[in-house]
């Protein structure tokens, strides 16, 4: 639109738009200069670090790769995080936007005070970060918590869930599912945007409600699954309160629960390896940012745009 | 419309004085970061900052002294930091990497010598008066022969008991000279399957206190040369003798013993009166009693025959330092001297970070302390010449060992590895990371 205007705008009204740019890029320093200081500042820091053998006190040396290398040569701990990470990745997030797209079905359909149940869902994406939930997690499957206690009705006697290395990490996956409430909000504001004139004409020419689901919802709907699926990958590979609270710091037991982020951490202020731990942060950027470029890659093939 | 006008003038006429305060501000916090929050000089008044971690029954009796410390130091003003057990070392070293570390801290053995080799802490043997303090225990204060801390205290890793508990159950308290580590197991599981209902034997313990007595009694030393002293079999029987532990019901199971694995003094089990007995301090005694309102008693170590030695050792419960970068050491000197050296602050200080380790301040406030201070006191005095020498302070890296033995101490109580693998695995881990 500008481009077509640029050429033929009168003088004054041109003044007036460098002054209004003048001004958004006044209102837009604070933020300039929070982006260049607390953000790129850092990061570009730690990626000089990452080559290095900074320890957090004291003086470091130019190590180059070494940092890279040691991950898969020297450090099963790191192959343990990574797999773990994967597990918990690749599980989760499935799951959470299915559970997020069935429930924002059932809502579309509308149900009588959606506002409500809208908040009540979205509550645990708000909440599903905190240390508040993540304790609450430790007790609800805890060996005398909630699941257990329901599980002795039924005369099954369950041990920690928490503590036991074959559940610890689903234990992890069940809250981060819980947490479907984002993507919920946003399935269903995409529901929204579907005219209901394609399903009257669809059920006009005798399709069943399955077939109305795979035709016109699922279809229209891609490039929101998309925007989700991007967004909770993203998210879930940087997850690290949630097993930090449950494993009381320490990604126990057996290193069941011990995530990429929490290995990191450990590394730097537990071990004080902070070069160490920077390159590691670094090779889950390398990871995040080549799955998203695969996901975009993909998405040709599946995500459909109506206009 | 006036009014209006007005009105945005006084704004900006308090704006003015605001704007000004928060540049004074800015330059106040600048002068901190750089480290030298009296302004460099020797003399005037001086603000410190004091950290460590702890509970709420410490931070009442440190306000305390340094309280009376301010009193009789007009010039100085004490700034307390404190913080979680947890949390404490990631603030402190996240300090120290910003050139934002208090004056005064605490540290303990397993991290000392680190922060001493990478050059944070000051020299202090021209600091503080050290004359009447245990030479043995002030030697774990120096790292290649310079007094980079001064130990605020003696401590023992000892096994608590909880008599009352013991006898409501209608059993009788091994005779500790004698006792086996066998005895141990085999007493821990009848109190289990005696009292029930939740109540344990014992509850397993994952500090490297614990495997250095084991060792000890074998004639090996936990480190040699920055590298681990122990043989792989002593770790694997230690990784199987807790295994038993837990199989034979003495503690609870595994799961349970993981989740409970993490939990400090306070929510121990002998603590809130469902254990016999603890692996704890001596200075936590206290928080123990008080805990499970029961008669606790300080045991020896079991013995197997043929031990070399009990294994009991002093070691300081941990160290006051002077950050390299304070720009007022007399100033925080006078702090750790007073908490150290003076009479009256001992004497509200108490044990709460070790028994007091110079000599002339312990006699004349022992008579004052607390009942389970005279307690631990009292067995102390009874090991005196059973004691190993207390170990020097510990390798660059020996922090994260408490966490691997727990890390592989769990392996084997899953099944995921046998006593001798994760004995291996363990000392080839730790190996590569020390030093």
């Amino acid at each position: 639109m500008s481009t077509t205007q640029g050429t033929t705008l009168a003088p004054q009204l041109r003044k007036r738009r460098r002054k209004e740019a003048v001004a958004a890029y006044l209102f837009l320093a604070p933020w300039f200069v929070g982006l260049v200081a607390i953000t790129a500042g850092p990061l570009l820091s730690s990626l000089y670090l990452s080559f290095t053998d900074y320890s957090l006190i004291g003086d470091s040396q130019w190590v180059g790769f070494d940092n890279y290398v040691e991950m898969f040569t020297d450090d099963p701990r790191f192959l343990k995080a990574l797999n773990n990470t994967a597990v918990y990745v690749f599980v989760s997030v499935p799951l959470q936007l299915t559970f997020a797209l069935a429930l924002a079905l059932v809502l579309d359909r509308g149900v009588r005070g959606l506002p409500f149940y809208r908040s009540i869902y979205y509550l645990p994406s708000l909440l599903g970060g905190s240390v508040a939930v993540a304790i609450l997690w430790r007790q609800v499957f805890g060996s005398e918590g909630l699941v257990n206690e329901v599980l002795g009705w039924f005369g099954v006697e369950g041990e920690s869930w928490v503590a036991h290395p074959d559940t610890a990490l689903g234990t992890l996956i069940v809250l981060n599912v819980w947490t479907f409430g984002a993507p919920m909000v946003i399935f269903l504001a995409g529901l929204r945007q579907i005219p209901r004139s394609y399903y009257e004409a669809a059920g006009l020419d005798g399709a069943g409600q399955l077939r109305q689901f795979f035709s016109i919802t699922l279809p229209l709907l891609t490039p929101i699954v998309f925007f989700n699926l991007v967004l909770q990958l993203i998210n879930s590979f940087q997850s690290f309160t949630q097993a930090f609270v449950v494993s009381g710091g320490k990604g126990g037991p057996s290193d069941s629960t011990l995530l990429l982020t929490m290995h990191i951490y450990q590394e730097g202020f537990g071990n004080f390896q902070m070069g160490y731990a920077s390159a590691m942060a670094w090779f889950l950027v390398v990871v995040i940012a080549v799955l998203t470029g695969v996901n975009f890659l993909m998405s040709r093939y599946w995500v459909f745009y109506s206009d | 419309m006036t009014s209006s006008r007005k009105h945005q003038w006084t704004s900006a006429r308090k704006l003015a004085p605001a704007l000004l305060t928060t540049g004074a501000l800015v330059l106040t916090t600048a002068a901190c970061g750089g480290g030298d929050s009296g302004g460099g000089g020797d003399d005037g008044p001086v603000t410190l900052r004091l950290s460590w971690w702890g509970n709420d029954v410490r931070q009442g009796l440190t306000a305390e002294a340094v309280a009376l410390f301010e009193e009789s130091h007009p010039d100085i003003t004490v700034e307390q930091e404190y913080a979680d057990w947890d949390s404490y070392y990631d603030r402190l070293t996240t300090q120290l990497a910003s050139g934002d570390a208090p004056d005064v801290f605490a540290t303990e053995i397993r991290r000392m010598g680190e922060f001493a080799t990478r050059g944070a802490l000051a020299d202090m043997s021209e600091l503080v008066e050290t004359g009447d303090m245990d030479p043995e225990i002030l030697t774990t204060g120096q790292v290649e022969g310079t007094q980079y801390a001064i130990p605020t205290g003696a401590n023992a890793f000892v096994i608590m008991a909880n008599t009352t508990l013991i006898e409501e159950a209608g059993l009788e308290l091994p005779d500790d000279t004698t006792w086996t580590w066998d005895d141990y197991r085999e007493f821990s599981a009848q109190v289990t399957e005696t009292v029930g209902d939740g109540t344990y034997g014992t509850q397993l313990s994952w500090n490297d206190a614990y495997l250095n007595i084991y060792a000890a009694q074998r004639g090996e030393s936990f480190y040699e040369d920055d590298q681990i002293g122990m043989s792989a079999e002593t770790v694997a029987d230690w990784f199987e003798y807790n295994n038993g532990l837990v199989e034979s019901g003495a503690t609870p199971d595994a799961s349970l013993s993981a989740e409970i694995g993490n939990t400090s003094v306070d929510q121990s089990l002998i603590s809130t009166g469902q254990g016999a007995f603890g692996m704890w301090w001596s200075n936590q005694l206290n928080a123990v009693t008080t805990g499970s309102g029961s008669e606790i008693e300080i045991l020896r170590w079991p013995q197997d025959s043929g031990a070399v030695s009990g294994g009991q050792f002093l070691q300081p419960t941990m160290y006051w330092n002077i950050a390299e970068s304070s720009g007022r050491k007399d100033a925080a000197a006078e702090l750790v001297d007073f908490l150290i050296n003076d009479p009256e602050a001992a004497a509200i200080l108490g044990s709460d970070r070790g028994l007091p380790i110079n000599g002339v301040v312990r006699e004349q406030i022992e008579a004052e302390l607390p009942e389970t201070d005279q307690q631990s006191l009292a067995f102390i005095d009874e090991l005196s010449n059973e004691l190993a020498d207390p170990p020097s302070v510990n390798p660059v890296g020996a922090g994260e060992i408490p966490d691997m033995l727990q890390r592989y101490g769990e392996e084997v109580n899953f099944g995921r590895l046998s006593p001798q693998e994760a004995a291996e695995a363990f000392i080839d881990e730790a190996n590569s990371s020390l030093g």
